[in-house]
């Protein structure tokens, strides 16, 4: 261990510069071009500020909690299109818990996630021993949770709970020092909750890819699932387990996204799954598996949320061209990602 | 593997389904006595088809049986009401009509107070519930009486066929046919249908709709409304095959019925007028939607192909952008338009089938020509299988892939067109709205593997009948469409865990050693 | 190399900054959150409001389009906030789950005017003024007129199975038009509901809804639906079965787009109800008087609404029926 700090040292410039990062500077290069086109076209309207730029975490935090879980999923090369409705059913289960059959959230909270972790290690299960297709799997994971959540209830309800209130109430306001005291910043910008969790989250999916024998072992399994079994990896429970981390994931961003909705409804994120995915992709991780960063799909989801911006920002954009701006700015995207990593390619192979 | 066993296996089914329609049949019409059809029993016309000595014995009976069963409730309700001057007066007006009738009641209500009165009530709801509303539609159930015998010999001769075959089919391999996935998929859909048939047998019944000259029934209805999902999957399954994914169908979907209805309504930059507004000639209406949705697959295809792009995310530019593209071409509102020709598509009859059947039935034969008939078929599988061991073997993957995506791109219009058409508007939220899924669901159910490679055509067609099964069944029987989908999942959840790899093979090798067993036996 | 690199960042940081310095021009901006474009209906909404707000002198519009999205229309509302606009519109894809943000937009104190659906938070929230539709006294509507009708044709005195097609479950208008539905229906005891199902407000699939009701209920003499567009679905799968629309099974819609008016006139349909999208007229005076200064009441103001079907004269709740064919080249939408 020492000696590997010792070597890191002397080569951190080439460490940081490592290929394989590529696709995450990519993004991150790409977020930079896009927000800094958008302070340029909008500065003057408010773009620049503070409160902006919280927003873009704050605005897709609960689909950034769920990314964590689904980067490691894509590593393993598979799949999880049941993301998006278990946070539903998460929402439904605790909105549905207390306004309806006054069970309290210290309850149902553990509950749902525990029906959550249970659903992706059963998903996890199927994909391993039943050898499904995880597309397949988890799509019926999809219809499961959403019709569970339709059959709970048909309306949208509120939840008007003490916990609930006081976690959806912590923000962390942002004050500047200007003429001798701390004044809140104009527009209010305030820190919640759920964008500490994603954070913490974020973090906790590096530590865990790139520092553990667990990590390492979702990469190798990603990477060529045949070796890894050969290796004497125990795949079948890597998977297993990377489902159901993705199962508590959902649960925490379904939780995540009760904080700022407070009520439980069965359409709720409606295709959110593939929001997710793409933020995951966006930030390099690789569909057929074995290649992703967290920290990339940190900037995923932040651009997912510099786009919408940007077309409210325009304020002139009719549905429709809303809808072809966000498929040009993803078309955009992903041919300049892949042509920066094939030249790098290139480049490599002239080496 | 062998194929020859499939024949007889397809026809013993098919026969046995059409054994159970008759059954369904006579159920339905027997039923249709039981219930509550109205018409005036005083339409001289009907008197003269079921009063005249020429009347079907089969006709009579079950009349005589469902006046004898109104009589009975419709007596006590007049008892108990004591309504006695309105049902006397009813009473004489037609007393003197059904005068066979009414001998053959007498024993039932001689006793009761207001017994002539409940008769002649009787008789008159017993009228009723023969006919449908409407006067052509006795002739058809006339049909039906006559036809009821034939249709039973038939569906028993058709049973009785099917099993013979089952036996002669003995000597085959079973072990295969267990772990076929398509068995499986075919068992599933056979379990759904049968769960319908104990549930209520008129699900099964087919009539002929003499206003529409189309047959009509709910069966016809599953295979009728399944059509765009079949033409989109087609593309799908090899697209599957090829080991991507298309998400962006639906979308091409809505923008197929854009551009048609952009085309019809060439005038309109007011809301709907009707008329006809249509783009001339008509043919063009038809192909430039058709061809715009090349184009947009083959946008994918150079994607995919030639930038390397993963499938997902490639299709998923045109699933986003795709819908806005169709709003851009009606300006986002729905032009509705009446021009016939146009209706024909999506609701017009050929051959007394609704016409999305028989342009499904053209499109699946000419995709599985095109497939199977020639090398392509093998070239996307190879492709599937291993990219760069098939450029090795001087297939050009890259067009592979180009023509597999205009081609889903070309059916995902042709879905559209019979989707436009089915509404004579265009919908660019709702059209193809999670069309993606359901074609991926089916190609999957139908034993395609999600990875690439192998892929079977037919399996796909079941698969889609599959999901439109569901779809029919849940609003058959009233189930609330919220649970559409916690029904599909289990049934899905059914059909993947018999068709995983595990089960089957445990399955075949049951089979295996019992016929291994048998074998040593008989030796 | 990086000295060019360095030279352009520089640059671009300078403009980025320059930008930012700059002042806006003084106008009212007004902030239009809305859902989505998924009908006709809406669309015609969009229209008026943008276009009453863009014709009207130094006001700037900034619209935004949620995509059936609730999460989108957050994001919306957060980025309104941060732009600062002067009055934000809004109406919410769905009733619940808006406290926290309109919370957010009263602690700016930006005006807020809801529109249309009006969220269950609404109570808890100060907002300038809320225009919305009726939704129950909609669907009572729809019952009653059935009830009269069914009255005048001296149907009343045996059953009559009524099927219900909903909308799109859990939105607005498909809770408050159901509710309305059943609630009348206590009044009119001769109806008896046989189905209830949802054909989620598209023509396409209230099509195929009624395909089956078709082959599954055998008499069906009534068929509610809550828009426009599924009853216009229904017509076809009805005249598929070679029945009648309109005669064999009366048929009533709601929103009154101009496809069901001429689908009345055609005897295809036999009465819509009202559901209007035109809020411009009303919208901007309301902010006009609200720039002067003035405040409204907390009351949600509804619009006037009408009734239309072929003959007119059938008094319903608060309005008596009108003749279609006489208004049809009125309607714009």
């Amino acid at each position: 261990m020492k000696e590997k700090t010792v070597s890191s040292r002397q080569s951190l410039f080439s460490r940081i510069m490592n290929p394989k990062y590529i696709m995450v500077y990519a993004t991150i290069g790409i977020f930079l071009i896009i927000y800094i086109f958008g302070a340029i076209m909008y500065g003057s309207i408010g773009f620049t500020t503070l409160r902006t730029f919280v927003n873009f975490f704050t605005d897709n935090a609960y689909y950034g909690i769920s990314a964590v879980g689904m980067t490691m999923v894509l590593i393993t090369g598979g799949i999880d299109l049941s993301v998006a409705s278990v946070q539903s059913l998460t929402g439904m289960l605790i909105a549905y818990g207390y306004t309806e059959l006054g069970i309290s959230p210290l309850i149902t909270i553990p509950f749902a996630i525990l029906v959550a972790v249970g659903l992706g290690t059963l998903m996890g299960a199927a994909i391993y021993y039943l050898n499904v297709p995880p597309f397949i799997t988890t799509l019926t994971g999809n219809f499961l949770a959403r019709g569970v959540c339709s059959l709970i209830s048909r309306k949208s309800i509120s939840i008007d709970h003490p916990l609930i209130n006081k976690l959806a109430g912590i923000k962390f306001t942002l004050y500047k020092y200007a003429d001798g005291e701390w004044v809140k910043i104009k527009p209010i910008t305030s820190i919640s909750l759920n964008v500490v969790i994603f954070i913490v989250m974020i973090i906790i999916g590096t530590i865990i890819l790139q520092h553990t024998r667990f990590g390492r072992n979702v990469y190798a399994v990603g990477g060529n699932e045949q070796s890894a079994r050969l290796m004497g990896l125990p795949v079948g429970r890597i998977k297993i387990s990377v489902y159901a981390f993705n199962g508590f994931c959902s649960a925490l961003a379904g939780i995540a996204y009760l904080l700022v909705v407070k009520s439980g409804w069965n359409m709720a994120l409606q295709g959110g799954e593939l929001e997710v995915i793409s933020c995951a992709v966006i930030g390099g991780t690789l569909l057929t598996g074995g290649v992703g960063f967290m920290i990339g799909t940190m900037f995923g989801v932040l651009l997912k949320s510099v786009i919408p911006a940007l077309i409210t920002f325009n304020g002139h954009l009719n549905s429709w061209w809303g809808k072809i701006a966000t498929g040009a700015l993803l078309l955009l995207f992903i041919v300049i990602q892949s042509a920066v990593v094939s030249y790098s390619g290139k480049q490599k192979q002239k080496k | 593997m062998k194929k020859t066993y499939r024949i007889p296996l397809i026809c013993g089914l098919v026969l046995l389904l059409a054994g159970i329609f008759c059954f369904a049949n006579v159920c339905r019409v027997k039923d249709a006595i039981y219930d509550n059809y109205r018409i005036s029993f005083s339409d001289q016309s009907i008197q003269d088809i079921f009063m005249n000595d020429n009347t079907e014995p089969a006709v009579r009976e079950a009349f005589d049986e469902a006046i004898r069963k109104s009589a009975r409730t419709v007596s006590k309700d007049a008892a108990a009401a004591g309504d006695e001057d309105a049902s006397m007066e009813l009473a004489s007006a037609d007393l003197d009509a059904a005068p066979d009738e009414i001998g053959s009641l007498e024993s039932f209500v001689s006793e009761d107070v207001n017994a002539e009165a409940a008769l002649a009530d009787a008789g008159l709801s017993a009228f009723d519930t023969v006919f449908p509303k409407g006067f052509p539609q006795v002739e058809h159930f006339r049909i039906f009486f006559k036809l009821q015998p034939w249709f039973l010999l038939a569906g028993l001769a058709f049973c009785l066929i099917s099993a013979f075959m089952v036996l002669a089919a003995k000597h085959l391999d079973f072990a295969s046919i267990m772990r076929s996935k398509i068995t499986w998929a075919a068992i599933a859909e056979i379990l759904i249908l049968i769960v319908c048939l104990i549930v209520r047998p008129d699900f099964f019944s087919i009539s002929y709709q003499p206003s529409t000259g189309m047959l009509y029934g709910s069966l016809i209805d599953i295979v009728n409304r399944s059509a765009e999902i079949t033409i989109i999957a087609m593309g799908m399954t090899l697209v599957i095959a090829l080991g991507g994914t298309d998400l962006s169908v639906g979308a091409l979907v809505a923008v197929a019925g854009a551009i048609a209805l952009k085309l019809l309504r060439w005038d309109v930059t007011v809301y709907n007028t009707p008329g006809d507004y249509s783009v001339k000639p008509f043919i063009l209406v038809i192909l430039l939607p058709l061809l715009a949705c090349l184009l947009m697959g083959a946008f994918n295809g150079v994607l995919i192909g030639q930038l390397n792009l993963q499938p997902i995310i490639a299709t998923l530019i045109l699933m986003v952008g795709g819908r806005g593209i169709a709003q851009i071409c009606t300006n986002g509102k729905q032009f509705t338009t009446l021009y016939s020709p146009f209706r024909w598509i999506g609701q017009g009859q050929c051959l007394f089938l609704p016409t999305p059947i028989v342009i499904t039935i053209v499109v699946v034969a000419a995709v599985m020509i095109f497939v199977r008939k020639t090398a392509f078929g093998t070239f996307v599988e190879s492709v599937g299988i291993n990219r760069s061991a098939s450029r090795l073997s001087g297939i050009n993957a890259k067009k592979v892939i180009l023509i597999v995506f205009a081609l889903t791109g070309f059916l995902s219009g042709i879905a559209g067109l019979i989707y436009s058409s089915r509404i004579m508007s265009c919908d660019s939220n709702n059209a193809g709205l999670n069309y993606e899924t359901d074609a991926i669901l089916a190609v999957v159910i139908g034993g395609t593997n999600m990875a690439g490679g192998k892929f079977s055509l037919s399996g796909t067609i079941i698969g889609s009948l599959i999901i439109r099964t569901i779809v029919t069944f849940v609003y058959y029987f009233g189930i609330a469409a919220e649970a559409t989908m916690a029904f599909k999942a289990l049934i899905i959840a059914m059909v993947i865990v018999l068709q995983s790899e595990p089960v089957r093979n445990w399955m075949s090798n049951r089979t295996r050693r019992r016929a291994a067993l048998k074998g040593g036996e008989n030796r | 190399m990086k000295n060019i690199m360095k030279k352009l960042l520089v640059s671009v940081l300078g403009v980025t900054v320059l930008a930012a310095s700059s002042v806006s021009v003084s106008a009212v901006t007004i902030g239009f959150s809305q859902i989505g474009q998924e009908s006709d209906w809406r669309t015609a909404n969009t229209d008026d409001v943008c276009a009453a707000i863009e014709n009207h002198e130094g006001w700037e519009l900034v619209y935004s389009d949620g995509q059936q999205k609730q999460e989108n229309q957050i994001q919306a509302l957060n980025n309104f906030i941060t732009q600062g606009v002067d009055y934000i519109l809004f109406t919410g894809v769905v009733s619940s789950g808006w406290d926290e943000i309109l919370a957010e937009v009263n602690e700016n104190e930006i005006p807020l005017i809801l529109l249309d659906r009006i969220p269950d938070c609404a109570d808890k929230i100060d907002y300038a003024a809320a225009f919305g539709g009726d939704f129950p006294l909609e669907g009572r509507r729809q019952i009653q007129w059935v009830g009269e009708y069914m009255k005048a044709q001296g149907r009343d005195s045996e059953d009559v199975n009524v099927v219900i097609m909903e909308g799109t479950t859990g939105s607005d208008a498909q809770v408050g038009r159901t509710e309305g539905n059943l609630a009348a229906l206590e009044d009119y005891p001769f109806l008896k509901v046989v189905e209830q199902n949802t054909g989620n407000f598209t023509r396409a699939e209230g099509q195929a809804l009624m395909e089956s009701w078709l082959k599954s209920v055998d008499d069906i003499d009534v068929l509610v639906a809550q828009n426009d567009d599924m009853a216009l679905g229904a017509v076809d799968a009805i005249k598929a079965a070679g029945l009648v629309p309109g005669e064999d099974i009366i048929i009533v819609g709601c929103d009154s787009v101009k496809a069901a008016f001429e689908a009345i006139v055609a005897g295809e349909m036999n009465a819509t109800i009202e559901c209007t999208p035109l809020y411009g007229a009303f919208l901007v005076p309301t902010i006009e008087a609200l720039e002067a200064g003035e405040t409204f009441d907390k009351e949600i103001i509804h619009p006037e609404e009408g009734v239309f079907d072929a003959e007119g004269g059938i008094e319903v709740e608060g309005t008596v029926s009108v003749k279609a064919a006489d208004v049809i080249d009125e309607r714009v939408y």
